[in-house]
């Protein structure tokens, strides 16, 4: 890499600090950027930056967002009486991909994690509580995965959310779909078995 | 190239890359181990839902060809303990004690009594044979016991007076040498914390007694508080660190007083 130019070095450098990229990744990009043409490389640069200066955090659910508020929250066709609880702004888009939720998101921006120090106050629970307290919603789907953390997370939410008397309900967890039953763990099986449904 | 086939309970994990998972295991004949599970995150065979924390696992790791971390091949689930997660307070006990070991333990250096005295804890947990306030009191206990730096309870830590011949109802304690301490050595400038002679009853108790025993035990509220409120300083105190899990236990223990008090 020293036998670069300092500016290819730099940008070995600063490749090299994103995730899962090592330093001959770092260097293949640098090499792919340096012969693109000039429009290609100032396009990537804006894009980085338009980003950088665009996108905040939605006002409502905490999701990812261009404005004030992000698109979703805008959009008067969603029922605003159901609001399901997710812990990434990924979890929300996966969600949005199955296409089988119609109302409102709240993003909790992490997960209780003891051994992480990341407590009650270290994500978005204050929000939610004071969004439900506001009124207007009548279901609180928790979707928060079913990890240690996540579960936890969940039982926590359910506990803070009795008092305020809104419908708590928690997404379904089993089989995967194209899961074989030989690979699936005896809790996920006990679990799709306890909450099974009739055909 | 050396294969190791043990029973493990998950103490902690990090996610590494896109698809690894680096995860810290206690194992009842090696002692603490740090492997790396290649793909895990995106497993649907070998790791699916098997790599919890706390949930106590066969594994079987072998070495890698390089310096790295030895790597699982294969992980089957014994107990999942799933009860532990169904409760925010659950999680949060067993997040202490596991890292209350991970702090103490170092890779390699096997301690089976400390491997039972875990797995039967968190099973007590999951199982709520006992309540985890107590279960946490004997899990420090006993754990201080096995480790060598358990507090001195049967006399004074600086003249030796056998504690039951004292008259005093309460006792002081001094932290930083490793116990309680009469009412003719207590220091009389400064305010300390203290410990009822009941709450040092149940200590002693909890120190010679088994799991079985110590759930047939019914501890006034306040000996509880009192035992863990001397516990959860002394323990960070010996281990020289301060535990993230304890700081988010108070954090809950105040959440709940607040509600309590609304």
């Amino acid at each position: 890499m020293n036998y670069y130019p300092s500016a290819i070095q730099n940008l070995i450098k600063r490749l090299g600090r994103l995730p899962g990229i090592g330093e001959k990744s770092a260097e293949r990009l640098a090499m792919h950027i340096l012969r693109s043409p000039r429009n290609e490389a100032e396009q990537l640069a804006r894009a980085i930056l338009d980003m950088k200066d665009n996108i905040r955090l939605c006002a409502i659910c905490f999701g990812l967002s261009e404005g004030e508020t992000c698109s979703l929250c805008a959009d008067s066709r969603r029922n605003p009486g159901i609001v399901c609880v997710v812990e990434q702004p990924a979890d929300m888009i996966s969600m949005e991909r199955s296409g089988a939720f119609f109302g409102r998101y709240h993003i909790l921006q992490g997960v209780l994690s003891p051994l992480d120090g990341i407590g009650p106050d270290n994500i978005r629970i204050r929000e939610l509580m004071s969004r439900i307290e506001s009124g207007g919603i009548g279901e609180v789907v928790i979707a928060t995965s079913t990890s240690v953390e996540g579960e936890a997370t969940a039982a926590y939410l359910h506990d803070m959310l009795q008092s305020t008397g809104v419908k708590i309900t928690r997404i379904a967890s089993g089989v995967p779909m194209g899961g074989d039953l030989k690979y699936v763990d005896q809790a996920t099986l006990k679990k799709a078995m306890d909450t099974r449904h009739e055909f | 190239m050396t294969c190791i086939s043990t029973r493990a309970i998950v103490l902690r994990k990090i996610e590494y890359g896109d698809a690894d998972l680096i995860i810290t295991l206690f194992s009842s004949d090696q002692g603490k181990l740090t492997v790396i599970a290649k793909g895990a995150k995106k497993s649907r065979k070998r790791f699916s839902g098997v790599l919890e924390l706390f949930s106590t696992l066969n594994i079987v790791t072998r070495e890698s060809r390089g310096r790295g971390l030895p790597i699982l091949q294969e992980a089957s689930l014994i107990y999942p303990f799933v009860n532990i997660r169904s409760g925010i307070e659950k999680t949060a006990y067993a997040s202490y004690w596991s890292e209350i070991v991970n702090v103490w333990m170092v890779d390699g250096q096997k301690q089976p009594g400390l491997y039972s005295l875990l797995e039967s804890c968190l099973d007590a947990l999951d199982q709520g044979h006992m309540t985890p306030d107590i279960l946490s009191v004997f899990f420090q206990i006993q754990f201080m016991k096995l480790c060598g730096f358990g507090p001195t309870l049967f006399h004074c830590t600086a003249c030796c007076q056998d504690m039951m011949e004292t008259q005093s109802p309460y006792m002081a304690v001094d932290i930083a040498r490793g116990g309680i301490l009469c009412h003719n050595c207590q220091p009389k400038s400064f305010s300390c914390q203290n410990l009822s002679k009941g709450t040092i009853k149940l200590l002693q108790w909890m120190e010679k007694a088994d799991a079985v025993r110590a759930a047939r035990l019914r501890p006034t509220p306040c000996s509880i508080h009192e035992g863990l409120d001397f516990l959860e300083s002394f323990v960070p105190h010996h281990l020289g660190k301060q535990l993230h899990s304890l700081t988010f236990l108070r954090q809950l223990r105040a959440v709940s007083l607040n509600r309590h008090v609304c």
